[in-house]
C-alpha cells in the first residue's frame, strides 16, 4: 500500500470519527432537550390547537391560557408550599443528621464501622413500596394521614444513606491534621466541626443538599399515598383517563414544576464552583 | 523545674510499643532535637505530648504540672506537622490570628500580634492572600506565624520542613533557628535527618523502636555513643564496625582481627569487664590511619585496598577487615589503586568498642 493511500484513509477515519461524535452529541442533545422543549413549547399552545390533531414544535399560534389556569389554581400554589416545607425541612434535618453520621463514620474506627456504613447505603435499595406499607399502618393507628408533616420522617430516611455516603466522602477528604491543629489550638469538638469541618465541606454540603432536595421535590408515591397533596401529586392529578386531558395547562404545570429545583440548582452550583476547596 | 518533662511513657498500638518507657527533660529555651529512624516512634511521643495520643501509661509535665488530665487546647502547647495544616476556608491573616480568637483575644490585640508574627516571618504582604496562591516555603512561614503567636511554653515541631525541597529545607531550618534566637522559645524539634538535627540542636534524643538510646549534646552523642545504633545513626560518613575478638596480655587488652593481632589499646581496667571475648571495634574512617607497603608489627592490621571513592572534598579508600567493609580517609586519592597492600592502624584514644548486645564498653 502506498504511503498515500494511508494517510488517505487515516484522513477518512478522522473524519468519520469526528463525524460520529457529533451525531453521538446532536442525538444526547435532542434525548435530554426535546423532551423539556415539548412540554415547554405545549404549555403555550391552545386546547383547541392540541386536540384539533394538527403538530408543529415551532409553528403555532401562541396562546398563555394554560399559564394563566396554572396560576390562577389555588391548588397549584398550596401544593408548591407544600412541597416547598416538606422538601426543605427534610433536606436540612437530613443533611445535619447525615453530615454528623458522615462524621463519626469518617472519624472514629469502631468494629464493623465499613460494613455498618455499606449498610446504610443498602438501604437506599429498599423499594419504597416496601416501607410505604409500615409507615401506613403506623400513620394510621397515629390518625396521620392526611397530614402534612406524615411525609418528613420517611423522606428523610430516603434521603439519608445518600447523605451519609456523599460527606463520607467529602469529610474523608479533609485531612484529619487540620482538625488536630485546631485542637491544640484550643478548639473543643464540637468547634472543631463547627469551625473546620464544616465550612471545608462546604461545596460537598451544598451539593448534597441540592441532590436531596430534588429527590424530594419530585417525589410522588409516598405523598400521593399518604394524602399529601405536593405539586407532583396535583400535577399527576390533571391526567384523566375518561375526560379529555388538558395537556396545555399539564405541561404549564410541569414546567412551573421544573424551574424551582433548577433555579435552586443553578445557584448553588455557582456558589460551588466559585470556592472550589483542594486539600 | 523543667519546661516539659516525660516521665517512663509507654504507647501501644495493639502489639506494637510505639513508645518503650520513655523518659526525658527539657530545658526552658532549649532547642531539644528528637532523632530516630522512620517509625521508631517520634511522632508518637510528641502527639502524645501535644494531647493527641492518650497514652497507656506514664506521666507529662509542662512546666512542672502534669498534664495528664489536660485537653489538647489546654497544655500550653504549639505544633506544626510534616504538612501545612493551614485552613483552606481562611486567607492568611484568619489563619495566623485563628488561635487567638479561640481563646477570645480582643480585635486589637489580634490585629497586632498577627502583623508582628507575619513581620517576623517576613511575609507581612502576604497577610490577605488565599492560601492557596502561597508557594511551599510561605505556607510553612505562615504556619510558624500561627505557631507563635499562640506563645506556648513548648513548640512541637514534626518534620515540619521534610516534604521542601533540599535547598528550602536548609533556608527553613536557618529560619527556624534565627526565630528561635530571636525569641528564646522552647523547641522540641522531630527529625528522622542525622545531619539536621547535628546542626540545629542543643540537645539531641536518639530514638529506635520506641525507645531513647542517648540524650545529649551533638558532640556528645558523636564522641560517646552508648551503643552501635547511636554510633551508627549519627556522624557522616558512617562509623566502620569490624568484628574482634578481646583478650588479655599482660594487664593489657589485646584485640585479634582476621588471627592478626592489634594492641595493646587499653588497660584491661579502663574498660569494663566485657562479658564475652567477641566484640566489635568501631572506628570513624577519619580515625583509622593507612600506609601503604606491609608492615609486620603488633600495631598493624593488613589488608588489601577493594575500592577507592572521591566526594571531591574527602578521599575514601576501602578494604576488608575481619569480614566488614572499612572506610578508611586518605588526603590523596592518586596514591591507592585497587589491590594496593594496606597497612591498618587506629587512633586508639578514639576507638569504641561494642559487646554483644551492641552498648558500648570503651
Ligand atoms: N494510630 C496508629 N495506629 C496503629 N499504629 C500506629 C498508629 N500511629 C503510629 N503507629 C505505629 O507506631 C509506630 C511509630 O509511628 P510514628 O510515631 O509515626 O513514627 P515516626 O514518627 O518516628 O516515623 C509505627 O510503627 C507506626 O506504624
Ligand atoms: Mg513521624
Amino acid at each position: 500500500m502506498s504511503k498515500k493511500q494511508t494517510s488517505g484513509i487515516k484522513w477518512l477515519r478522522k473524519k468519520f470519527s469526528s463525524l460520529l461524535v457529533l451525531l453521538l452529541g446532536v442525538g444526547l442533545f435532542l434525548f435530554v432537550f426535546l423532551p423539556i422543549f415539548y412540554i415547554a413549547t405545549m404549555s403555550i399552545k391552545s386546547q383547541s390547537y392540541v386536540v384539533s390533531g394538527e403538530f408543529s414544535l415551532i409553528f403555532f399560534k401562541p396562546s398563555f391560557n394554560a399559564w394563566i389556569n396554572t396560576f390562577n389554581n389555588p391548588r397549584i400554589w398550596t401544593g408548591l408550599s407544600l412541597s416547598v416545607r416538606t422538601a426543605t425541612i427534610s433536606t436540612v434535618i437530613a443533611v445535619i443528621l447525615g453530615t454528623m453520621a458522615a462524621y463519626g463514620f469518617s472519624r472514629y474506627k469502631f468494629r464493623g464501622d465499613d460494613d455498618f456504613l455499606f449498610f446504610i447505603l443498602t438501604q437506599r435499595m429498599l423499594p419504597p413500596i416496601a416501607i410505604f406499607l409500615p409507615y401506613t399502618l403506623v400513620w394510621q393507628y397515629l390518625d396521620m394521614i392526611g397530614k402534612w408533616y406524615n411525609l418528613l420522617i420517611p423522606y428523610i430516611l430516603i434521603s439519608l444513606p445518600i447523605t451519609t455516603w456523599l460527606m463520607h466522602a467529602y469529610i474523608n477528604n479533609i485531612p484529619i491534621e487540620l482538625e488536630e491543629s485546631a485542637r491544640v489550638e484550643g478548639c473543643s469538638q464540637l468547634e472543631v466541626l463547627w469551625r473546620i469541618v464544616l465550612p471545608n465541606s462546604l461545596p460537598g454540603l451544598l451539593m448534597t443538599s441540592m441532590f436531596n432536595f430534588a429527590l424530594l421535590w419530585n417525589e410522588y408515591m409516598f405523598a400521593l399515598f399518604f394524602r399529601n397533596r405536593t405539586l407532583p401529586v396535583e400535577v399527576g392529578a390533571g391526567i384523566r383517563y375518561v375526560e379529555l386531558t388538558p395537556w396545555p395547562t399539564l405541561s404549564a404545570q410541569g414546567v412551573f414544576l421544573m424551574v424551582l429545583p433548577a433555579t435552586f440548582a443553578f445557584y448553588l452550583q455557582k456558589r460551588i464552583r466559585e470556592q472550589p476547596i483542594t486539600f | 523545674m523543667y519546661t516539659l518533662e516525660v516521665k517512663n511513657l509507654t504507647k501501644i498500638f495493639g502489639e506494637h510499643k510505639a513508645n518503650d518507657n520513655v523518659s526525658l527533660q527539657i530545658e526552658k529555651g532549649e532547642f531539644f532535637v528528637l532523632l530516630g529512624p522512620s517509625g521508631c516512634g517520634k511522632s508518637t511521643l510528641l502527639r502524645s505530648v501535644a494531647g493527641l495520643e492518650i497514652p497507656d501509661s506514664g506521666e507529662i509535665f509542662i512546666s512542672g504540672e502534669s498534664v495528664m488530665d489536660k485537653e489538647p487546647g489546654e497544655r500550653d502547647v504549639a505544633m506544626m506537622f510534616q504538612q501545612a495544616t493551614l485552613y483552606p476556608n481562611m486567607n492568611v491573616f484568619d489563619n495566623v490570628a485563628f488561635p487567638l480568637k479561640i481563646k477570645g483575644v480582643d480585635k486589637q490585640k489580634i490585629e497586632k500580634q498577627v502583623t508582628d508574627a507575619l513581620e517576623l516571618v517576613q511575609i507581612p504582604e502576604k497577610r490577605n492572600s488565599n492560601i492557596k496562591n502561597l508557594s511551599g516555603g510561605e505556607a510553612q512561614r505562615a504556619m510558624i506565624a500561627r505557631v507563635l503567636v499562640q506563645d506556648p511554653e513548648v513548640f512541637l515541631l514534626d518534620e515540619p520542613f521534610s516534604s521542601l525541597d533540599h535547598q528550602l529545607r536548609v533556608y527553613m531550618r536557618k529560619e527556624i533557628m534565627r526565630i528561635h534566637q530571636k525569641t528564646g522559645v522552647t523547641i522540641m524539634f522531630v527529625t528522622h535527618n542525622q545531619e539536621e538535627a547535628m546542626k540545629v540542636g542543643d540537645q539531641l534524643a536518639i530514638m529506635n523502636n520506641g525507645r531513647i538510646e542517648q540524650v545529649g549534646t551533638p558532640a556528645e552523642t558523636l564522641q560517646q555513643p552508648n551503643n552501635k545504633f547511636v554510633a551508627q545513626f549519627i556522624g557522616h560518613p558512617q562509623m566502620n564496625f569490624i568484628p574482634a575478638e578481646v583478650s588479655e596480655q599482660d594487664g593489657q587488652l589485646v584485640l585479634k582481627v582476621d588471627s592478626q593481632t592489634y594492641g595493646p589499646i587499653a588497660q584491661e581496667d579502663l574498660i569494663k569487664q566485657p562479658e564475652s571475648t567477641d566484640l566489635t571495634i568501631g572506628v570513624r574512617p577519619e580515625e583509622v590511619s593507612v600506609e601503604k607497603e606491609k608492615k609486620s608489627g603488633e600495631d598493624k592490621l593488613n589488608s588489601k585496598v577493594e575500592f577507592t571513592e572521591s566526594t571531591g572534598a574527602n578521599n575514601y579508600i576501602h578494604f576488608d577487615l575481619g569480614g566488614a567493609s572499612v572506610q578508611a580517609s586518605v588526603p590523596e586519592i592518586k596514591d591507592w589503586d585497587q589491590g594496593d597492600e594496606v597497612s591498618v592502624s587506629f587512633n586508639k584514644e578514639r576507638l569504641k568498642l561494642f559487646d554483644p548486645d551492641g552498648e558500648r564498653i570503651k
